[in-house]
């Protein structure tokens, strides 16, 4: 079963300038013998989170108040100044597309490379697959990613990125691709995605979207909880894609 | 037009379910597959960087083969030894220590490479060490096609001595690893350290028995006992051409290892911390 606990959790980010990033400097103020520490932000203050499988929950506020660094200490890679962590089921961040796409190789190898740091043994049917997913011309596979529009990138990593659905999955802003005739496509992957998904977190300043999406949302100021409440049912919408398509304006973390 | 596009792509395939998801194990995390992973990366910078060229990867060679060609003509020729007797020693001198040095000073950019894959996909930070060391083993898995060829028709060793070289050569891997793993951790750490291992990298290249012969400094072979790289090319470069165990240095290398795994160890709990120095 999927959960995650956070108790009293509190993450101290060390802010390293030009004189921390020094081993010359950092020698010499040891033998000087004034030895300064290197200033620290406390990102997270005390924070108390408990998530159940079945969940969704937002994390919305405004910028720089924690919702990423939250992210990345659920996903362990941010060690924890104080508190606990515990959590059980696979963690999947998925926090920028991008990222380790390599733009000088082709489609194809950049599908299974990103496959692999997933985890995945990238076979040929898997890699079809996710390739027929973009709904590209074919003899795009083998062209390097530079040669690709950025639409036509973002199709590809939107494609390899949601191929599988995490026991929990993290996102930083909603994946979406801008491209018209596709973002409805990518919306339904996503749509789907989410629901199969044990636990779902996602940060973002887009409220809409949150409320959509999420069972639950937590508000975050300067590191802090500020408020925790769930999402009332709301009248199912007609058409739901309409809309997702509308919120899809916010373009996709990761290719800035 | 919605549940024509999801059709198209939910034809029943065995591999893919109901929503279009594929339908596949995935691999437990652990060293095992971290292991995996940076290997196949590895291999994929190397496949890649070569990827429009006819003979691929074999640039490596040919660029080895040219350089060793042309400094064992002249080096040969200041240290007055014959050209034969030289080429082979050089050769594998040269590929070997170009191991060591290339990995080392590779690993002080490697993390900064990876940010994204550490910071944003929760790869732990060790991964990007051990594809910057397979990276150049793969390397050196090309250029030793230099020596041994040299070897092959110029003579030097025999089958048994490069077998009496495997234990040398192991803790030759060995010290390049952990050396990586801690050059690579403080570079990433403290900036300024980059500059520093390179200029490092080059003194002990020159001020080590790799373009000259160790012979050459007799009466001062002090300079050769205090140099940790002198030991550490002689654990397999003795037995390999001389059909000589040099025992001491075997003990020397070994304490060098010793301390440097110590401190690769402790480079690897600080490596939690990688994330902030990124």
């Amino acid at each position: 079963m999927a959960s995650i606990s956070l108790e009293n959790v509190t993450l101290d980010y060390p802010v390293f300038d030009l004189n921390d990033k020094s081993l010359k400097r950092r020698l010499l103020t040891v033998v000087g013998g004034q030895r300064e520490k290197a200033s620290v932000i406390r990102a997270l203050h005390g924070i108390d989170l408990e998530i159940k499988a079945g969940e969704r929950v937002g994390l919305y506020g405004p910028n720089g108040s924690g919702k990423t660094t939250l992210l990345r200490t659920i996903a362990g890679i941010f060690p924890i100044s104080g508190g606990h962590i515990n959590s059980t089921g696979h963690i999947t961040p998925l926090l920028g597309l991008a990222i380790g796409a390599n733009k000088e190789i082709s489609a194809e190898d950049n599908i299974r490379l990103l496959l692999r740091v997933d985890g995945i043994k990238p076979t040929a049917d898997v890699v079809d697959s996710i390739w027929d997913f973009t709904e590209l011309k074919d003899k795009m596979r083998r062209l390097p990613l530079r040669t690709f529009s950025s639409g036509m990138l973002m199709r590809v990593l939107f494609s390899v990125s949601t191929a599988f659905s995490p026991e929990i999955l993290l996102l930083d802003e909603w994946l979406s691709v801008v491209d018209k005739t596709f973002s409805k496509k990518a919306e339904q992957r996503m749509e789907d995605l989410v629901s199969r998904t044990k636990i779902l977190v996602i940060a973002s300043h887009n409220i809409n979207m949150l409320e959509r999406v999420c069972t639950r949302i937590v508000c975050l100021d300067e590191g802090r909880i500020i408020s925790d409440e769930p999402v009332v049912a709301k009248p199912k919408v007609e058409e739901p894609l309409e809309a997702a398509v509308h919120d899809s304006a916010i373009t996709s973390p990761g290719l800035s | 037009m919605l549940p024509q596009t999801r059709d198209a792509d939910t034809i029943s395939s065995p591999i893919v379910d109901d929503n279009g998801f594929l339908k596949v194990e995935k691999s437990p995390p652990g060293v095992v597959n971290d292991i995996k992973l940076a290997f196949f990366l590895a291999v994929y910078d190397v496949r890649h960087r070569y990827a429009r060229s006819i003979i691929g990867p074999f640039w490596i060679t040919l660029q080895t083969a040219f350089f060793v060609g042309c400094i064992g003509f002249v080096f040969s020729a200041i240290s007055a030894v014959s050209t034969r007797d030289f080429l082979p020693y050089f050769a594998i001198s040269f590929v070997l220590w170009s191991f060591l040095s290339g990995t080392t000073n590779n690993s002080t950019t490697t993390l900064l490479d990876a940010g994204g894959f550490i910071k944003d996909r929760g790869l732990p930070a060790y991964v990007f060490f051990l594809q910057c060391f397979f990276r150049h083993l793969l390397f050196l898995a090309h250029n030793i096609a230099v020596p041994i060829l040299l070897f092959v028709f110029l003579g030097g060793t025999t089958f048994f001595r490069v077998i009496a070289a495997i234990p040398g050569l192991v803790i030759f891997a060995g010290v390049t690893l952990c050396l990586s793993l801690v050059v690579g951790s403080l570079a990433t750490r403290y900036r300024d350290v980059q500059p520093v291992v390179e200029s490092l990298m080059n003194l002990a290249f020159l001020a080590s028995p790799i373009m000259w012969k160790p012979d050459l400094l007799s009466g001062r072979e002090f300079l050769l006992h205090y140099n940790p790289v002198v030991h550490l090319l002689a654990v397999w470069r003795d037995p390999m051409l001389n059909g000589v165990m040099p025992w001491g240095s075997f003990a020397i290398s070994l304490m060098f290892l010793a301390v440097l795994a110590s401190l690769a160890w402790y480079a690897l709990t600080q490596l939690r911390n990688a994330p902030f120095w990124i």
